[in-house]
């Protein structure tokens, strides 16, 4: 009888398995939703007023950054933009007079200057018309470039005095993709045994030779400190203190800003000098003087960008200062971005908090903010849009005060500040937009109330906006379909 | 001490059916639902209707037997066998089919059904102790959402679980050699929640989700009676149920939770009622073999209400006939001679409307009772096809099939054992 009280229960739990397994937990069943109350509504609200402002950085950083921005261009919309670039010139290692062992014994040499060029090899990054000719032009400072007291950076604003004769002024046509070929061997006359050009240069990189006068009197004067054996051209400290620096200018109507990287000796000047005696007396030979990050004594690169806005359709110079931003409506529902220059487009969405007011409750799924690009202010060939990797921007949201200050990044997923993302329209250009994820923005302000912080800072990362010279032109005429908006997805509990 | 030790055993094996029950009855596993019915959304859920043997209804006012614990009507329990005690356990297998416009969709749903034990306590006075569902909720719906304007989905699922159980005390008293009187006096408890959540599609953490619970701690009775009119051979029973409409105490949370935060709640506490309930049977018996009865129940749901509320219910109508016939005239061998045999069938117009369709529920079974051997208990099976609700006006009909088994284990109390 025992037995038997025990299969029946061994019956119910086997049945109990096979009915467990076999329900349908994991799908979804839809039948007899027009039975039940749905005790919620979902709702897009993209009618909040956002506004908009556009406002100019009092500091962009601009020093040691690893790729030198140089150039000019000619904005539709933002003026004119120039770069002034002041490079520190290295001595790679030092020039020191050549020894050579004649009947072992060691003989300094003496060297004849023979002549200074100047080298870039480009990356491929440009912005702008390069089919138009370039004035490129280069200065010999004449105070060495140093930090201020209580000063962590240069800025786009710093300035260092410069000889007015300048060592270098030429045209010449910018090629980025061709120039950016660097060979090593071809670079230094073929070191290699195979090849052997000692005569001219056959590189693609730009090189110009420094016929100028000024040029040549430096070079003989660093020549005549070689073979007077001077600690100038062998100690960092007096070799700095003696070059003081260049500055790299362009012309005032040159069409193309153009990028070179700096961290790997790319820009320099060369000079080539023979030496007088022994058996490789004529023989050509060079010496190196790169642009480098940083000196000594806290003498960094950095650039200076110039920029007019007094001709600008919606008269940007009407921005000045930081704190007082220029409204939306100032400049014909337009606002602005600029790297280098440091622009930012503002936003202030102030009834978030309204939301509040429908339903007993309600919550955010999702929250959106769009802007749309202004129609035909920007091109694929000269004026593209800021670059994106598949659809993911470098432009940023910042926290900011009434002052226009800078607070934190909004934050993204995975610890990431929050970024914009490129919705490209390729058959309608001008349905490209730009969106961003501001649902827990908007929860927080929903949770927390609005502050004046919660207003909005959209533009380039603030630690790199001075090396970059993207820009973009948003629309927001609140009468257009293509304003900035906020589309909030919005439950509200009934 | 023999005695001792049996009755310590019984208590252990008591205990260790209540521990099954309320493992069955707490548990959160989606497996063990009652239902899967969208019209659990409704009331306070689906009424789940214990009678003997067969949880869905099967006539049984008018009936009592020395071996079946027969809850529905406490008065029943009077007529107990002596020596014995009976435990019950009850599991039950929904597999239901729902069907709605072009759609269906088919659920297996497992729960226990009754844990019960009752003893004749005196001469004409028997005890029982049950646990029961008295409703459930179990409707789990997913539906996609365009979001109106934008160019998003939503996901809403809308859930119900739980439901509202019942521990019954139920004492039967022989008052006279006609008449029983019987009386239920009834805990109830439970949690019926409702939760909706809201997701984006396509991924999003963000969710919006409302949960509100209604927790139930409360009491009410009913009362029975059985009289019996004796004639030859045959008798014919007269069986009667009242239960009083009762404010039970309940406590109602509702609670949003948006993106990790919780942004409402509210707790409020209040009563909602059970009906007031009348119930009359006629029941006839041919010897010792043959039952036949017929049951109609008016449960007044009309007048019930929920925090001060009108709870938008209608009054229920049940009609249930049934026959039981013993096999065994005491004197059978063979197997099929041994056997309990039932049928039933009831009509059931339930308490709600919707869309101005009244859900009702019929249905037939039959089932077989066998004994275990020696006297020492009886397992019951029972086959239930039924129907509820209708397709028409955009409506859901469940066509389902219940299987119920049920264990009861006779434990012979009092009887010293000659030989082992």
């Amino acid at each position: 009888m025992r037995m038997r009280t025990n299969q029946v229960f061994l019956l119910l739990l086997t049945l109990s398995f096979f009915v467990g397994c076999n329900s349908n937990n994991f799908e979804e069943h839809q039948i007899g939703d027009n039975l039940i109350d749905e005790s919620s509504e979902v709702v897009l609200i993209d009618s909040l007023t956002i506004k908009s402002s556009t406002v100019i950085l009092d500091s962009v950083i601009t020093s040691r950054f690893s790729n030198a921005i140089l150039g000019r261009y000619q904005d539709e919309f933002l003026g004119d933009v120039k770069s002034e670039y002041y490079g520190v010139l290295d001595f790679k290692g030092g020039f020191p007079k050549p020894v050579k062992k004649v009947d072992n014994v060691s003989v300094k040499v003496p060297i004849r200057f023979d002549s200074l060029v100047f080298m870039a090899y480009p990356n491929k990054e440009y912005f702008g018309d390069t089919l138009k000719v370039q004035r490129l032009i280069i200065n010999r400072l004449t105070e060495n470039i140093k930090l201020p007291d209580n000063e962590n950076f240069f800025y786009a604003h710093s300035k260092f005095d410069y000889n007015e004769t300048p060592l270098l002024d030429t045209e010449f046509f910018l090629n980025p993709v061709k120039q950016s070929d660097f060979d090593d061997v071809i670079d230094s006359h073929g070191k290699n045994q195979e090849i052997d050009y000692y005569g001219e240069y056959y590189g693609k990189g730009i090189y110009i030779k420094m016929d100028d006068e000024e040029a040549i009197s430096l070079g003989e004067e660093i020549v005549e400190l070689v073979n007077a054996e001077s600690d100038t051209v062998v100690e960092p400290k007096h070799w700095h203190k003696y070059i003081k620096g260049l500055v790299i200018r362009s012309g005032d109507n040159n069409s193309v800003m153009w990028k070179v990287p700096i961290g790997d000796n790319k820009v320099r000047l060369r000079l080539y000098y023979s030496e007088t005696d022994y058996e490789e007396a004529g023989r050509q030979k060079f010496h190196d003087f790169p642009i480098v990050l940083a000196g000594t004594d806290e003498s960094w690169t950095f650039t200076n960008y110039l920029s007019d806005r007094s001709s600008t359709p919606q008269q940007l110079d009407k921005l000045e200062e930081q704190k007082n931003d220029l409204e939306s409506d100032e400049t014909d529902n337009l606002t602005f971005i600029q790297g280098g220059v440091g622009l930012y487009t503002k936003i202030n969405i102030p009834y978030i908090e309204n939301l509040k007011t429908l339903g007993i409750t309600g919550g955010v799924l999702r929250a959106e903010l769009r802007m749309y690009p202004k129609n035909n202010s920007f091109d694929d060939e000269l004026f593209p849009l800021p670059p994106a990797i598949d659809g993911q921007t470098n432009l940023l949201l910042y926290n900011t005060n009434e002052d226009n200050e800078f607070k934190s990044t909004l934050p993204g997923s995975n610890n990431t500040p929050l970024s914009f993302v490129l919705m490209k329209n390729y058959q309608n250009k001008n349905e490209t937009y730009y969106t961003a994820d501001l649902t827990s923005y908007v929860n927080n302000i929903l949770v927390n109330g609005k502050e004046y912080e919660d207003a909005i800072l959209i533009g380039f990362p603030l630690e790199s906006v001075g090396n970059t010279y993207d820009r973009l032109i948003i629309e927001d005429d609140p009468s257009s379909d293509f304003r900035i908006r906020l589309k909030v997805t919005y439950v509200i509990q009934r | 001490m023999a005695r001792l030790m049996k009755s310590l055993k019984s208590v252990g094996k008591i205990c260790f059916l209540i521990v099954i029950g309320l493992i069955y009855v707490s548990s959160d596993l989606s497996a063990q639902n009652n239902t899967s019915s969208p019209y659990s959304y409704y009331g306070y859920g689906e009424l789940m209707t214990q009678d003997i043997i067969n949880p869905a209804g099967l006539a049984s006012l008018s009936y009592s037997d020395g071996g079946v614990l027969n809850i529905n009507n406490p008065a029943a329990l009077s007529q107990l066998d002596s020596l014995k005690f009976i435990f019950q356990f009850g599991m039950t297998a929904k597999f239901s089919k729902l069907k709605q416009g072009n759609d269906d969709d088919t659920f297996n749903d497992l729960n226990f059904s009754k844990l019960a034990f009752g003893f004749r306590a005196a001469p004409g006075y028997g005890v029982a102790v049950s646990l029961v569902p008295y409703t459930s909720l179990g409707y789990d719906i997913t539906n996609i959402e365009y979001v109106e304007g934008g160019s998003d989905y939503i996901i809403r699922s809308l859930k119900g679980t739980g439901g509202l159980n019942q521990l019954v005390l139920s004492n039967g008293f022989r008052i006279t050699k006609n008449l029983s009187l019987g009386v239920n006096g009834i805990y109830i408890f439970g949690n019926n929640s409702r939760d909706e959540s809201i997701i984006p599609r396509g991924g999003g953490a963000s969710t919006y989700l409302n949960s509100s619970k209604l927790i139930s701690t409360g009491l009410n009775f009913n009362v029975g009676a059985q009289y019996q009119f004796n004639f030859v051979d045959n008798s014919i029973i007269l069986g009667m149920k009242y239960q009083p409409k009762v404010g039970v105490r309940a406590k109602r949370e509702v609670e949003v939770v948006n993106l990790g935060v919780i942004k409402y709640n509210d707790t409020d506490r209040g009563r909602y009622d059970v009906p007031e309930v009348y119930s009359v049977s006629l029941g006839m018996k041919k010897g010792k073999q043959l039952w036949v009865g017929a049951d109609y129940l008016l449960e007044k749901w009309s007048e019930t209400k929920k925090f001060e509320k009108e709870n938008q219910l209608v009054d229920r109508n049940k009609f249930s006939l049934a026959t039981i016939y013993k096999a065994n005239d005491g004197y059978a061998t063979k197997f099929f001679k041994k056997l309990t045999y039932r049928f039933g069938a009831f009509y059931d117009t339930g308490y709600m409307r919707v869309r101005d369709e009244r859900i009702k529920t019929k249905g037939f079974s039959f089932g077989v009772g066998m004994p275990l051997a020696r006297g020492k208990g009886m397992i019951n099976m029972s086959f239930e096809f039924g129907q509820m609700g209708l397709t028409a006006n955009n409506l859901v009909r469940e066509d389902y099939g219940r299987i119920n088994i049920e264990l009861n284990l006779f434990e012979n109390w009092f009887i010293k054992r000659k030989y082992h």
